[in-house]
């Protein structure tokens, strides 16, 4: 192209505040990274700062605290995987075989819902849901709060997380599925296809590539558990089974002042997150080189 | 078209049915009970269980929520984030997109995989915590708009819309003598309402829901976004603790008004976002 800086300075002007933005907000915090690798605590005048090389990463490694934060972490991911991951699946493809418009409608109304409230509030609605003063759990005869059960704890993120965004997740994959030719399944009616004949061999491998994109984000934040759902929800009760990355970041950084530290355990995220997506990425693509995200 | 019927094709759609009205229920008896719970007598309340009507009729919960004096201000915030950094974001990311869909332009395939990169890769709390705070921006409503602005997924969800875009208007313009800006905001920004009614309703929930950021970067009370004064409410640790009413008035009950008053703007804003939710979505899945 012939055309200089000048032909084009109003549309580098356009986006100039969201470079800036970018490079402070995103790429200056991924210099301070290297705080992991000193002594900095909060407080600390910078010249007095010094590098101590992979200290914290092998102390990380021998404490006992880490190992069990990550031990939760990806438990609590891995349960998420297997149960939060199939829901909307499963929900899109039943939603897609009803017949009735109208009634589509109205359940979708209903299903998304939840996802418009943030964990806040949903906490607050398990806590009286559950409650042993008002609860419906008194209905059952439930004296100890779930709250404080340890192991029906880890459970209960489960749970609640299906319940808040699984109807919001069937979206994309109604989105996919609106775009499957009807002529498939005409043919396949023809051809004498029962109901879950057509759902098996026809809707869900024409949604494989989604599925595959999505399970690739969600395989990138597998060290991600969901701070505002853990942080709201847990207590010093259930602490052992339900402390992961992000909340352990947030006490020992935060709440004691230990950056480098802190930092150290946030950086190992992040390297674990990205390293995963680019090869689960790149397996996908040796598999079928259409598929996948980049 | 003449199709084989099938046994199952017929009790499928009931099963299917019922499944679906016992799904509804789960997702909204919930609310259900948060309104019946927050409405009725302390007493009454106490028997537990599932609450087809209030029990009694109490709004104690409501008077002890409304004269926290930091509820309306906490709203007022909540609000102010919310809509400030929906305009500011789209402006900006939309900005950004449309140097990015223009592929042949100098910087824009670079800036494409900065913009990637950074939704791959980020720098985590503390060091993020650390610029915010030597941005001189701590403790300031500014604090929870300005460093979630850039919203790199945003920004590509926008410019493959740009892309997409017939160019034809954008060159008869140029060549009418018309400069970029006038292009971007006379007819690009334009003709791409669909995409950013989605993004905004995008932004506009996860700021109103965003609690981390306020945590970490919000100390003063006369700042608190709604996000956290309910926590502060859920965990009656705020000051009602020191209020009379208090301690006549049962806390699930208490929480339960909070709930309520917290989630009416959702759902009175609710019905009106719906149209623009899948096709919204329906644009993430063309970048995949």
């Amino acid at each position: 192209m012939h055309h200089s800086f000048k032909h084009y300075w109003q549309l580098y002007l356009l986006a100039l505040p969201a470079v800036v933005l970018m490079l402070t907000y995103r790429y200056l915090p991924m210099f301070g990274l290297s705080l992991g690798f000193t002594n900095y605590r909060v407080g600390m005048s910078f010249d007095r700062v010094s590098w101590v090389g992979l200290k914290w990463f092998q102390q990380m490694f021998s404490n006992k605290t880490f190992l069990n934060v990550l031990w939760n972490t990806v438990y609590i991911s891995m349960l998420k995987l297997l149960f939060s991951f199939p829901a909307p699946i499963l929900l899109a493809l039943l939603l897609n075989e009803m017949d009735n418009q109208w009634m589509k409608k109205r359940f979708q109304t209903m299903i998304y819902l939840p996802h418009f409230l943030s964990w806040t509030i949903v906490a607050g609605i398990l806590f009286t849901l559950f409650s042993t003063q008002t609860g419906i759990v008194k209905y059952f005869g439930m004296k100890e709060s779930i709250f404080l059960n340890p192991s029906a704890f880890r459970w209960m993120l489960v749970f609640s997380d299906i319940w808040k965004d699984a109807g919001w997740g069937t979206i994309i994959y109604l989105a996919a599925i609106s775009s499957i030719s009807p002529e498939y399944y005409e043919a396949a009616m023809i051809d004498g296809a029962t109901r879950s004949q057509r759902m098996r061999y026809i809707t869900l491998p024409c949604i494989s590539s989604t599925v595959v994109v999505l399970l690739l984000l969600k395989l990138g934040n597998v060290l991600d558990a969901g701070f505002d759902q853990v942080f709201m929800l847990s207590n010093a009760a259930v602490l052992d089974s339900a402390d992961i990355i992000d909340t352990y970041v947030y006490r020992i950084g935060m709440s004691q002042g230990k950056f480098a530290v802190g930092t150290a355990a946030g950086l190992f995220k992040s390297v674990v997150g990205c390293s995963l997506v680019f090869l689960a990425n790149r397996a996908v693509k040796l598999a079928d080189p259409e598929a996948g995200i980049m | 078209m003449k199709t084989v019927k099938y046994k199952g094709d017929k009790v499928f759609p009931v099963v299917n049915t019922v499944f679906f009205v016992l799904l509804s229920l789960t997702m909204i008896y919930p609310f259900w009970h948060q309104i019946c719970l927050s409405l009725s007598d302390n007493n009454l309340a106490k028997s537990g269980g599932f609450f087809l009507l209030p029990r009694g009729f109490d709004t104690a919960g409501y008077q002890v929520v409304f004269t926290s004096r930091y509820i309306w201000t906490a709203f007022l915030n909540s609000i102010f984030i919310t809509v400030v950094t929906m305009l500011l974001s789209l402006l900006f990311c939309s900005g950004l997109a449309f140097l990015i869909s223009k592929s042949h332009v100098r910087f824009s395939r670079s800036l494409k995989l900065l913009v990637l990169f950074s939704f791959l890769f980020n720098g985590g709390m503390i060091p993020t915590y650390l610029v915010v705070k030597s941005t001189g921006i701590i403790n300031t409503l500014w604090a929870l708009i300005i460093p979630v602005l850039f919203a790199p997924y945003n920004i590509l969800i926008i410019a493959s819309f740009f892309k997409e875009m017939s160019p034809s208007l954008e060159e008869s313009a140029l060549i009418d003598g018309a400069n970029y800006s006038t292009v971007f905001f006379r007819i690009v920004l334009p003709l791409s309402k669909p995409v950013l009614a989605t993004v905004a309703i995008w932004i506009a929930v996860s700021q109103w829901n965003s609690y981390l950021n306020g945590l970490l970067y919000i100390n003063d009370r006369s700042k608190y976004i709604l996000p956290l004064l309910i926590r502060d409410i859920v965990l009656s640790a705020s000051d009602l603790a020191n209020l009379e009413a208090f301690s006549m008035t049962n806390t699930d009950i208490i929480n339960a008004a909070t709930i309520v008053i917290a989630t009416l703007p959702i759902l009175i804003v609710y019905p009106f976002m719906q149209k623009y939710f899948t096709k919204g979505i329906m644009l993430g899945a063309v970048k995949g």
